[in-house]
């Protein structure tokens, strides 16, 4: 019988199957769907700049890999897959060009900052806070794949286990890129406000405060 | 334990990833200690602008442009394999046309040019000749002698058969990339 659904209530692997039919409604609707997820690991991976035309060119590969894709996989999953592959080249070519951006990971990420235990409206300070705005800037300062597999985790929702394909990397490494790159972000929430007190250089010493329980 | 411990164990238990033996642990340091309850609310606002909806920024019609541009890239790469298919033809339709030009006599230089492989080929030919014969005496029951008597193929019937197939393969082929191109 002919499936007379719209597109728009069409599953991902539905629309993969008429766009290998050339239905290029099928297409549009896939692009409509991802761009924006798209946009966001794309802007995240490489930074704002350009970041418009990697996502066209991402969706550009998409199209011309459509016939190649295996039937029971995940379209999701593929489908970053290709962006972080794509994204992946363009930090390398920036790399070569001697931009910034690089892949180099950092060290172990530490606590280095607390809450000062005596101020009485801490709670609502941080209530107060609005991260909306900058968390966008403070997460263009993660290392790369730490940047990569947060965004994958929070913008995408993608499980640690399809983060781990995705990126071709084992499991606890996503876990760890995405706890360390928790943390560090925290630390540069921190240090963009006046709300905590240094407790440890990056060598782990105490300077002050020295993080006492309670 | 410090509050510099149990800062880490508030971010492992947002990710979903802290034991359940040190859950406890850590909601019983909750109670008691104001600093990590600000803590635990700092990290819950860091976590809601992480997962929060942002506009993406990209131009209103970027779907349309994209869906546009990937068809029209498709079409041109149609275009620019269909006309691939002629190369071939082109090259042969050369090939028989410089032959005609400089009065080429193909019945003297073919069976030159094919001389060396003919000489190649022979020994394993023989070889095959040879083990197919032997293979036939024993199936029929017959002496080697009375079956490697039968009559030789003649050199000719040889390369007539060569330059058939040397000059049909390519017509053949030149024939499929001319239909290719039709089709497309």
């Amino acid at each position: 019988m002919d499936d007379k659904r719209p597109v728009a209530e069409r599953t991902d692997e539905e629309l993969v199957e008429r766009c290998r039919e050339e239905d290029h409604e099928a297409f549009a609707e896939i692009v409509t769907r991802y761009q924006h997820r798209i946009h966001w690991l794309v802007r995240r991976m490489v930074g704002s700049l350009e970041g418009e035309d990697l996502t066209q060119e991402v969706f550009l590969r998409v199209y011309r890999a459509i016939p190649g894709f295996r039937s029971g996989s995940k379209f999701s999953t593929w489908i970053y897959k290709i962006a972080h592959n794509l994204c992946l080249s363009e930090l390398r070519k920036r790399g070569r060009r001697g931009e910034h951006l690089s892949l180099e990971e950092e060290g172990d990420e530490k606590v280095h900052r607390l809450l000062p235990p005596s101020r009485t409206d801490l709670e609502e300070e941080i209530e107060q806070l609005d991260l909306s705005e900058n968390i966008q800037a403070l997460v263009e300062q993660l290392p790369a794949r730490q940047r990569t597999a947060l965004t994958l985790f929070y913008v995408n929702q993608a499980r640690y286990e399809e983060i781990a394909e995705i990126m071709g990397i084992p499991l606890g490494t996503v876990k760890t890129y995405i706890h360390r790159a928790k943390l560090r972000l925290r630390e540069l929430v921190l240090a963009s406000t006046d709300l905590a007190d240094l407790v440890a250089g990056p060598s782990g010493d105490a300077v002050s405060n020295g993080g006492q329980t309670g | 334990m410090t509050c510099l411990d149990y800062t880490e164990w508030i971010a492992r238990m947002l990710e979903g990833s802290l034991p359940e033996r040190r859950m406890t642990e850590l909601e019983a340091h909750l109670s008691g200690c104001r600093r990590c309850r600000a803590e635990l609310l700092l990290q819950k606002k860091i976590h809601e602008a992480l997962v929060q909806e942002l506009p993406s920024g990209l131009s209103a019609d970027f779907a349309r442009r994209v869906t546009e541009k990937a068809i029209s890239d498709r079409a041109a790469e149609k275009r620019a394999q269909r006309w691939a298919n002629l190369v071939p033809v082109f090259a042969f339709a050369v090939g028989s046309a410089l032959l005609l030009v400089f009065r080429t006599d193909l019945a003297r230089i073919l069976p030159a040019l094919m001389e060396p492989v003919v000489q190649g080929l022979a020994a394993p030919v023989a070889w095959i000749g040879d083990a197919v014969m032997g293979f036939l005496a024993r199936a029929a029951d017959v002496p080697l002698e009375q079956v490697s008597a039968l009559e030789v193929l003649s050199r000719p019937l040889v390369m007539a058969v060569a330059a058939t197939l040397l000059a049909g393969i390519p017509t053949i082929w030149a024939f499929t990339r001319i239909f290719a191109f039709l089709r497309e």
